[in-house]
Parts: structure tokens; sequence; C-alpha cells
């Protein structure tokens, strides 16, 4: 059985917290889990009292989000205190529930994925003051790092390579601050996610690249000198599967998000 | 087979095995990493030297600056397999081991340079 995890009522937290449910597909069996057993928890939301339970679609993580690496995110943010991925390999339901840094790994059987999560076995567990620190004030520091270490760019003027290069103009390296912003708080208000703060780096002819790069993936966002120029990107896993084409950087892009999420 | 002669110096065909030098400002340089943005033209093509009639060091002393610049090398099949890149030689007056990749620098073609791309001179910060 998977005991479910409710958010505990703490009148040190806000009333608001969050009980996150990730469906996380694998790359060899089916991919993720159908939405009929995620609304069956969702059912549950009234023994959750004042919180809100997130469930990620599967298509937009698996399959292959690194699990871990997200996790520790949501673990991190303020309001969030429990999470649960589901898994289903070789026609087995599995269920790992996180809660304030412990783990524990359930097996269902078809049969109780059918019937939804056991009401007689909801407990609140006792995790006070074992999440702390907002993973918000954190990031937003490293991201308004990035921004200041690119102000360098500022400084130079036209020809500073000697081969003719335009200088960088304070509106372009704005325009990419506020397409980071824009983008990572949007992520950050929907799932409570804080997405890793892109390299800030000088492009061609004046403009700004944005470059984000992990083990898997890597993705390049480039915001044009001309402000009426969309910007452009190309992202990829090094072999598989990509993405690339052109956007205007002062709307939000759903599908950079989600590939985003998956670095 | 060479081709009718640009600048005085004849146009040649360029191996696939051969390497190019070209040189990299250390603007372009981020945490120890190269940044895509340094492959970008320059009046028509990305500026290169064919390491038949030059070094990597004569690259580097080419430079309006050399002491703010390093010299990345790139073999000259991994750049034309990158989808509508070409590289031709393109001797100038002064550089006969002048050559240009040709193709638009699009963001595509940036990563797939960098990641085919290696140091051949690092940046004096590097060292």
């Amino acid at each position: 059985m998977c005991p479910p995890y409710a958010a505990e009522p703490d009148s040190t937290e806000p009333s608001t917290s969050l009980f996150g449910i990730i469906p996380v597909g694998q790359e060899d069996e089916d991919r993720g889990i159908s939405e009929a057993f995620l609304r069956q928890w969702h059912t549950r939301r009234d023994l959750l009292n004042d919180s809100a339970i997130y469930g990620i679609p599967s298509g937009a993580l698996a399959p292959s989000i690194n699990t871990d690496v997200f996790l520790s995110f949501l673990a991190s943010a303020p309001r969030v205190y429990g999470l649960a991925t589901f898994r289903r390999f070789r026609g087995k339901l599995s269920c790992r529930a996180y809660m304030k840094g412990r783990s524990r790994s359930y097996d269902f059987g078809s049969a109780e994925i059918a019937k939804g999560p056991p009401a007689d076995t909801w407990t609140v567990p006792s995790w006070k003051n074992e999440w702390t620190a907002p993973l918000k004030s954190e990031s937003l520091d490293e991201l308004s790092r990035e921004i200041q270490a690119a102000q360098k760019l500022l400084t130079l003027e036209d020809n500073w390579d000697g081969e003719g290069s335009p200088g960088f103009s304070k509106t372009t390296l704005g325009r990419a601050a506020a397409f980071l912003h824009r983008h990572m708080l949007w992520v950050w208000e929907r799932y409570g996610v804080w997405l890793q703060a892109p390299r800030i780096l000088p492009g061609p002819d004046g403009s700004i690249d944005m470059h984000w790069q992990t083990a898997n993936y890597e993705l390049l966002v480039n915001i044009p000198a001309d402000p009426s120029a969309p910007a452009t990107f190309y992202g990829d896993d090094y072999g598989r599967s990509s993405i690339k084409g052109a956007f205007n950087p002062s709307v939000f892009n759903l599908g950079l998000v989600t590939w985003l999420l998956r670095l | 087979m060479a081709s009718p002669p640009l600048a005085g110096w004849p146009i040649e065909e360029i191996p696939d095995q051969d390497r190019l030098f070209m040189r990299v400002h250390r603007i372009f340089v981020s945490q120890g990493k190269l940044a895509p943005g340094v492959f970008r033209d320059h009046g028509g093509g990305m500026s290169t030297d064919w390491e038949r009639y030059s070094t990597a060091a004569e690259t580097l002393r080419r430079a309006a600056a050399p002491s703010n610049n390093g010299v990345i090398q790139l073999v000259a099949a991994s750049v034309s397999a990158i989808a509508r890149l070409t590289v031709e030689h393109t001797p100038i007056v002064s550089n006969r081991a002048h050559a240009d990749v040709f193709g638009e620098k699009t963001t595509e073609v940036r990563l797939r340079l960098k990641r085919v791309a290696h140091w051949a001179i690092l940046p004096s910060e590097l060292l």
C-alpha cells in the first residue's frame, strides 16, 4: 500500500500548502500514469484541508526528465510538504513518496490501482521544520548574479574585438533578462520549480545568448539586437530529440518551458 | 586541383582531415567554457586559417590584441558535416591560409560548431 501524504495544518506555515503528485513515465514501459488514476488521487483533496495537489502530466516530463533533480527542486520549495512519484514498469505500479527528506517506496497491484488510494491509510506525518530554505530567493539570487555578470558586455564598444563586431546594448540585455524572469517565474508559480539559470553570453552581432547545458541536454536561446526580429532557439539531447524555432521573446512560450523543465 | 588565384594565391581544396584555426576573444570564454556566440560571420563567412599555411600561434599573432585571444581548432570534415556549412579556401594578400566557413550561423549551427571545437591555444586567463 502506498500511504498518501497530506499537508499538515501548521500555524507556522502559510495556509495554502502544496502536495505534489508527479506521475513520471519511463522510456522502456508505459509512459506515465493514466489521467483517470490521477483524478482518483485528486478526489482526496478534501482530506488535505487548504492544500492543493499538483499533478504534472507525464507527457510534460517523461521520459527524460531527471526525476531526482526535479524532486530536489520541489522538495526545497517553500510550502511543499509531500511529494509522490508514480512509475509503471513491467505491469507493476510503484509509488515513491517523499516527505521531509525521507523517502519510501511502495508497490501497487492492478486491483489497488483501480481502487485508488485507500483512505484508511491516510496519515498526517510529523514533519515540522525539516524542509526550510525557500529556494525561490536563492534562485533569484543566482539569476540576478548571472544578469549582473552579463553587465560587463555593456562596457564593450563597437569593434571591441578589432574585427568590427558591434557592442551590446542595455536594451538587448534587458529583453533577455525580462524573458528569463517571465518564464522562470511562471514555472515557479505554476509548479513550485525554479529553473536552472543559464549562462548569459555575448552572441553574434550585438545579440545576447542564453545557454543551458547539462549532461543530457543543451539549449541555446538568442535574443537579437534588433527588437523587431524574433528570438531563435535550438536545443537537443545530443542525439535523439531536438527543438528549434523562432518566437517573440516578450510573449510567454509554453513549448520552451516544457523543454526547460527537462534540463 | 587549384582554382584561379585569389589575392595572388592559388585557391586550393582543403582536405577533410585538415584543421582550421580560429581566434577566440576572451569575452567568448565563460566559466572556462567556449561561448557559442564566437561562431559568427565577418564579411560573408566565418574567418579561419588553414593549417597548411598557418600555425595556431600565427593565427593568434594576427589578432588586433593577441593577449586578449585564444585559438580553437576545427577539423574541416567536422565543420562540413554540419548542415549547410561549407569550408572554402579564401586567401587574402596578407594571409595565404585564410579560409571561410560559409552558411548561416543559426543557433543550431553554433551549438554544433561548439561541440566540434577544441582549444589549440587557451586564452591567457585560462592558463
